[in-house]
C-alpha cells in the first residue's frame, strides 16, 4: 500500500492510498471519488508524460510519495 | 523493473512541507528508519486529522479508502504485516531483508575498509611476532661458543678413538685367524710371495708409474708448450679403431688453442697476406719458404710432436735454455714499455704541485759586484751558491765523521780527526756546536761560522794565555777562506761613492780647464765670423730663444725690432777694443778667463748642493740662468763676459738683455699714449674688437684637474711635441691674427644643387644631405611623391597666365612701349625707322 499525492495546482490536493498493483484507471476512480469529478475526465501527468489507464502503478514504478499532476480533459 | 537497490534519496518535487505534513498525518504501519527520523523531527507539529485538514490536503484513512474501493469493486488495500526490516535467516546472518512494496531485498552491510586495514595490520604484527619467537627459539637453542662444553667433544673424540682401536684390534685378530687358517691349509708361502710382489708393484707404481705406462709414447704438442712446468693432463688422442700407429698423448685445451689459431690464420689469409703474419713474436720475419701457400695442402697441417723415452720423461731443459737465449738476444737492444699508462700519465691535479711551484721560481741573477767578485775569486770566497745542499730525508747521516771529512776535503781544509771529534763534545764549553743536531741545509757555513768564532776566541786566548796548539781548533787552515759579509761590502761601496764625489770637482775642474783652452781659439774664430753681417750664425742660444718664440726667423728678417741681436752687438762692441789696444784686450781676456774660473766655481757650488739665495746681482743673474741648460749657461756667460769686457756698465747690459727677451717696455712717462700702449701690452685694457666666445661657454664644466694620460709616441714629431710640452711651450709661439687681413670679412654663400640641376633652398639641401649622411633615403613612393610635388611646383612657376600668352607678349609689349614712350610698336625686324611719328 502506497500513498501518492495528486495535485491540481488550483487548490485540489489529495492523498490517495492504493496498492502498487492497482491500475491507473483504478487510481483515477479513487481520485474522482475524492475530488468530485468524473474519473474519465481526469488526466494524470508528470510534465508531459501522460499515465495510461491500463498500466499498473508498479509497472510505472510509482513509489511511495509520488506526486501526480492533475489535469482535466 | 525491480532493482536490487532502491535509492530512497530520490524524492519528488514535493515540498518538504508536504512531506512533513504527510508524516504528521499518516499512520504508516512500519515506517523506515529514515522516515522515523523525519517523523521524530517533525513531531513537534500538532497531529492533525487524516481527513481534510488545514492546508488543502485531502487524504483518507485506510478504512475509508477500503470502503470506497469496495464501492468501486476493487480489492481492499494491502497492508504489511511483516516487518520491513528483519534479519536474514539463512546464508549471511548479518544480512537484512528489507521488505518494500512487496519486494524483498536482501541488504548486506558494506565492508568497512578502514576496519579491514586495521585488521590486516594487526595480522601482520602477529605474524612478525610469531616469526620472531621462532627465530629466538632456534637461536636460544643453539650452543654459544662459551657454552661449548669441551668435555663433550673430548669425550666424543675419545670414544671414537677407542672404537677405532677396537676395530683395529678386531681386524688384527681376524687376520691372525685367517693366517692361521692359511697355514693350516699350507697356502701361506704363496700368499707371502704375492704380498711381496704387490708391495713391489706398489713401490714401482708410486715412483715409476708414468714410466711404465707412458714410455715411448708420442706427445702431440711441441716441447714449448710444456716449458711452464705446470702439471698438465694429457689424454690419448682419438684414433680410428683400425688405424695403426702409436698412441698420441694430447692436451685437449692445447688442441683447441691450436685449432683456433689456425682458423684465425686462415681467415687472415683469405684476404691479402698481412704484414703481421710475416713477423715473429720478436719482430723478426718468419721464414716461410717457397710457395708457402700450399704447404698445408701438400703436407697437411704441421704438427709438432716429440716422443717420450722409455721412462716416460723428456728433456726439455734444452728447449728451455734455447728459449731463454733467444729471448735474451732479442731483448738485448730493446726496452719493454709498459702499456699500462698509469705511471706515465696521471691525472693532472687542479692545483699546482710542489715541483711546478719550484719550477716557477726565477733564478736570481748574481749581483754585479765586480770588485768584490774579483776579490772573492782570488781568495776563494765561499758563498751559499757554491755549496751543495745537504740531502734531505732520513737517509743522510748527519753525524758521521766520514761525511764531514769529505766536506772538508772539498773545501781544502786540513782536518784532524781529533779536533773534529772534540768539537761537538767539548770546546771548553763555550761554543755551541749546532751542526750535528741541526738538520739545516747550510751546515758548512754554520761550521765555518763556528770555526771563525772559535778562531777569534782562540786568538784571544792565545793573546791572553798563550796556550798550546792542542786546545786550539785551528787545525783548519782559513787562509784561503774569505768571508763575504754583506754589510762590509755596503760600507765599502758607500765609502767609494763618497770618495768619488769628493774627487768630482777636481776632475770637473780639470775638464773645464781643458775645455776653456780649447774654446779660446774657437771663440776667436767665432768673433771673426760674427763680425760679418752676411753670415747667419746658428747658435744654440739663438735656437733656444727661437724656440721660446721671440725670434722667428734667422737673420734680420721678421719681427726683430724688439729682440736684441747678440750678433749685431758683438761685432759692434768687440771691434773697438781690438782697434784700441792689444794689451788691453789681452788684459781683458785674462780678466775674462779669471771671471770664467770664478764663474765656474760658483757653478760648482751651485751644482754640489742647494742653491743659496744670494744678494749679489751677479749671483742673481747666475741663479736666474740656472734654469737654463748647462751648455747654454756656459755660452751665455761667455757672451756676457765678452760684453762685460767690452762695455763699461755691466748692469745695464744685463737688464737690457732680460727685457729684450720679453719685449721692450714702453716708457710710460712720455704721455698718455705711451701709458695706454703699456697698459694694453700688459693686458689691462680690454680690446673692444676682440672676439668673444659666442654660444655656450662650457669652461666651467671642463675638468680643472685634468691630467693627460701618457700614451706612447712613436713618431719623432710626436716625441718632439712631447718634449716641447715638457718645456712648457708649443713650439709655435703666440698666435697672432693676420694683421693685414684684419678687415677681411668673408661672405659665405653656399649654394646646393639638386641632382636634376635645380637650386635647393636650405631646407631641402639639409634634407638631402641628411639622407646621404644616414644612408637612408625615403622609399620609392615617397620619392615619387616628392618628384611629383616638385614638378607641380615647376609647373606653377611656369604658370600660363590667362590674360596673356604663354610667352607673355602683351606684358612685353607694354614694357617696350614704356621704354620707347610710344603708344605703338613697330614689329618689323628692321629697327631703323623706330620712331614713327605723325607728322
Amino acid at each position: 500500500m502506497i500513498e501518492i499525492t495528486v495535485n491540481d495546482r488550483l487548490g485540489k490536493k489529495v492523498r490517495i492510498k492504493c496498492n502498487p498493483n492497482d491500475t491507473i484507471g483504478d487510481l483515477k476512480k479513487l481520485i474522482a471519488l475524492q475530488t468530485g469529478t468524473r474519473w474519465d475526465k481526469i488526466v494524470l501527468k508528470k510534465w508531459y508524460t501522460i499515465y495510461k489507464d491500463h498500466i499498473t502503478l508498479q509497472d510505472y514504478e510509482i513509489h511511495e510519495g509520488f506526486n501526480f499532476e492533475l489535469y482535466y480533459q | 523493473m525491480p532493482r536490487e537497490e532502491k535509492k530512497r534519496k530520490r524524492k519528488d518535487s514535493d515540498s518538504s512541507e508536504d512531506e512533513r505534513v504527510k508524516h504528521r498525518r499518516s499512520k504508516t504501519p512500519s515506517p523506515s528508519p529514515a522516515k522515523e527520523r523525519r517523523q521524530a523531527k517533525s513531531r513537534s507539529a500538532s497531529p492533525a486529522g487524516n481527513e481534510g485538514g488545514g492546508g488543502g490536503d485531502f487524504t483518507l484513512s485506510i478504512e475509508e479508502t477500503n470502503k470506497l474501493r469496495a464501492q468501486l469493486g476493487m480489492a481492499p488495500l494491502e497492508t504489511d504485516d511483516t516487518p520491513k526490516i528483519r534479519d536474514a535467516e539463512d546464508g549471511n546472518l548479518t544480512d537484512k531483508i528489507v521488505n518494500e512494496e512487496g519486494f524483498e531485498f536482501r541488504h548486506r552491510k558494506a565492508e568497512n575498509w578502514g576496519d579491514k586495514k586495521k585488521d590486516e595490520g594487526i595480522k601482520e604484527k602477529i605474524e612478525v611476532a610469531k616469526k620472531k619467537r621462532e627465530i629466538y627459539a632456534k637461536v636460544l637453542k643453539s650452543k654459544g661458543l662459551a657454552d661449548d662444553s669441551s668435555d663433550d667433544e673430548a669425550t666424543g673424540w675419545v670414544s671414537k678413538q677407542r672404537q677405532l682401536d677396537e676395530e683395529r684390534k678386531k681386524a688384527d685378530e681376524r687376520a691372525k685367524m685367517l693366517d692361521q687358517m692359511d697355514e693350516e691349509f699350507g697356502v701361506s708361502s704363496v700368499i707371502e710371495e704375492k704380498k711381496k710382489q704387490a708391495k713391489k708393484k706398489d713401490i714401482k707404481k708410486t715412483s715409476q708409474k708414468d714410466k711404465s705406462l707412458t714410455g715411448g709414447l708420442i706427445v702431440g704438442h711441441s716441447k714449448a708448450e710444456f716449458l711452464s712446468g705446470e702439471d698438465q693432463v694429457l689424454v690419448l688422442e682419438d684414433k680410428g679403431v683400425l688405424d695403426e700407429g702409436d698412441e698420441v698423448l694430447v692436451n685437449p685445451n692445447i688442441v683447441d688453442k691450436e685449432r683456433t689459431n689456425r682458423n684465425v690464420e686462415l681467415k687472415k689469409r683469405k684476404g691479402k697476406e698481412m704484414q703481421e703474419d710475416q713477423l715473429d713474436e720478436w719482430g723478426n720475419p718468419k721464414d716461410r719458404g717457397l710457395l708457402a701457400k700450399y704447404d698445408d695442402e701438400l703436407e697437411g697441417q704441421p704438427r709438432e710432436r716429440f716422443r717420450l723415452d722409455e721412462s716416460g720423461q723428456v728433456d726439455i731443459e734444452r728447449e728451455r735454455d734455447e728459449a731463454e737465449m733467444r729471448k735474451r738476444l732479442m731483448m738485448a737492444g730493446k726496452t719493454l714499455v709498459d702499456l699500462d699508462d698509469s705511471n706515465k700519465f696521471s691525472r693532472a691535479s687542479e692545483y699546482y704541485t710542489q715541483e711546478e711551484m719550484i719550477s716557477f721560481r726565477k733564478v736570481k741573477k748574481e749581483k754585479k759586484d765586480k770588485k768584490l767578485r774579483k776579490r772573492g775569486k782570488e781568495k776563494g770566497i765561499l758563498k751559499a751558491d757554491d755549496l751543495e745542499p745537504i740531502e734531505q730525508g732520513g737517509s743522510s747521516d748527519l753525524g758521521t765523521r766520514g761525511r764531514r771529512r769529505r766536506q772538508d776535503d772539498e773545501e781544502a781544509m786540513d782536518t784532524t780527526s781529533k779536533p773534529r771529534k772534540a768539537e761537538p763534545q767539548a770546546e771548553d764549553g763555550e761554543i755551541e756546536d749546532e751542526t750535528p743536531e741541526v738538520d739545516g741545509k747550510w751546515r758548512r757555513t754554520q761550521q765555518q761560522a763556528v770555526d771563525l768564532d772559535a778562531l777569534k776566541r782562540v786568538v784571544e786566548r792565545e793573546m791572553e794565555e798563550e796556550e798550546s796548539d792542542d786546545d786550539l781548533i785551528v787545525g783548519v787552515d782559513l787562509s784561503n777562506v774569505v768571508l763575504d759579509y754583506d754589510a762590509e761590502n755596503e760600507l765599502q761601496s758607500v765609502l767609494e761613492k763618497a770618495r768619488r764625489l769628493k774627487q768630482q770637482p777636481t776632475k770637473s775642474n780639470d775638464i773645464k780647464m781643458e775645455i776653456k783652452e780649447e774654446e779660446e781659439p774657437m771663440e776667436e774664430n767665432a768673433e771673426d765670423l760674427a763680425a760679418d753681417p752676411d753670415v747667419v750664425m746658428i747658435d744654440s742660444t739663438m735656437e733656444y730663444c727661437r724656440n721660446i718664440g721671440e725670434i722667428r726667423t734667422h737673420g734680420f728678417a721678421g719681427n726683430r725690432e724688439d729682440a736684441i741681436d747678440f750678433e749685431s752687438e758683438e761685432p759692434v762692441e768687440v771691434k773697438p777694443p781690438k782697434v784700441e789696444d792689444e794689451e788691453k784686450t789681452r788684459e781683458k781676456i785674462r780678466r775674462f778667463k779669471e771671471e770664467k774660473k770664478r764663474r765656474q766655481q760658483v757653478e760648482k757650488e751651485m751644482r754640489g748642493g742647494w742653491t743659496e739665495a744670494s744678494v749679489n746681482p751677479e749671483d742673481q743673474e747666475a741663479e736666474a740662468e740656472a734654469g737654463l741648460d748647462d751648455e747654454d749657461e756656459e755660452i751665455l756667460r761667455e757672451m756676457k763676459e765678452f760684453k762685460r769686457s767690452g762695455s763699461d756698465s755691466e748692469e745695464d747690459d744685463g737688464e737690457k738683455e732680460e727685457d729684450d727677451v720679453l719685449g721692450g717696455e714702453i716708457d710710460a712717462t712720455k704721455g698718455i699714449g705711451a701709458m695706454l700702449k703699456l697698459a694694453a701690452k700688459k693686458g689691462y685694457l680690454e680690446d673692444a674688437n676682440k672676439k668673444r666666445i659666442a654660444g655656450e661657454n662650457l669652461d666651467h664644466l671642463k675638468s680643472k684637474n685634468f691630467s693627460k694620460v701618457e700614451s706612447a709616441k712613436y713618431d719623432i714629431e710626436e716625441k718632439y711635441t712631447k718634449k716641447l710640452e715638457k718645456m712648457g711651450t708649443t713650439g709655435r709661439g703666440p698666435t697672432q691674427e693676420f694683421c693685414e687681413k684684419k678687415h677681411y670679412k668673408p661672405e659665405v654663400d653656399l649654394s646646393y644643387v639638386d641632382n636634376r640641376g635645380r637650386e635647393l633652398d636650405p631646407k631641402d639641401a639639409f634634407r638631402i644631405m641628411s639622407w646621404k649622411f644616414h644612408g637612408k633615403m625615403p622609399g620609392k613612393k615617397q620619392q615619387e611623391k616628392r618628384a611629383r610635388q616638385i614638378d607641380q611646383k615647376e609647373l606653377l612657376k611656369t604658370y600660363v597666365s590667362s590674360s596673356d600668352t604663354p610667352l607673355g607678349t602683351l606684358s612685353r609689349q607694354r614694357k617696350k612701349q614704356e621704354q620707347l614712350q610710344t603708344p605703338y610698336l613697330v614689329l618689323s625686324g628692321n629697327t631703323s625707322h623706330q620712331n614713327f611719328k605723325k607728322d
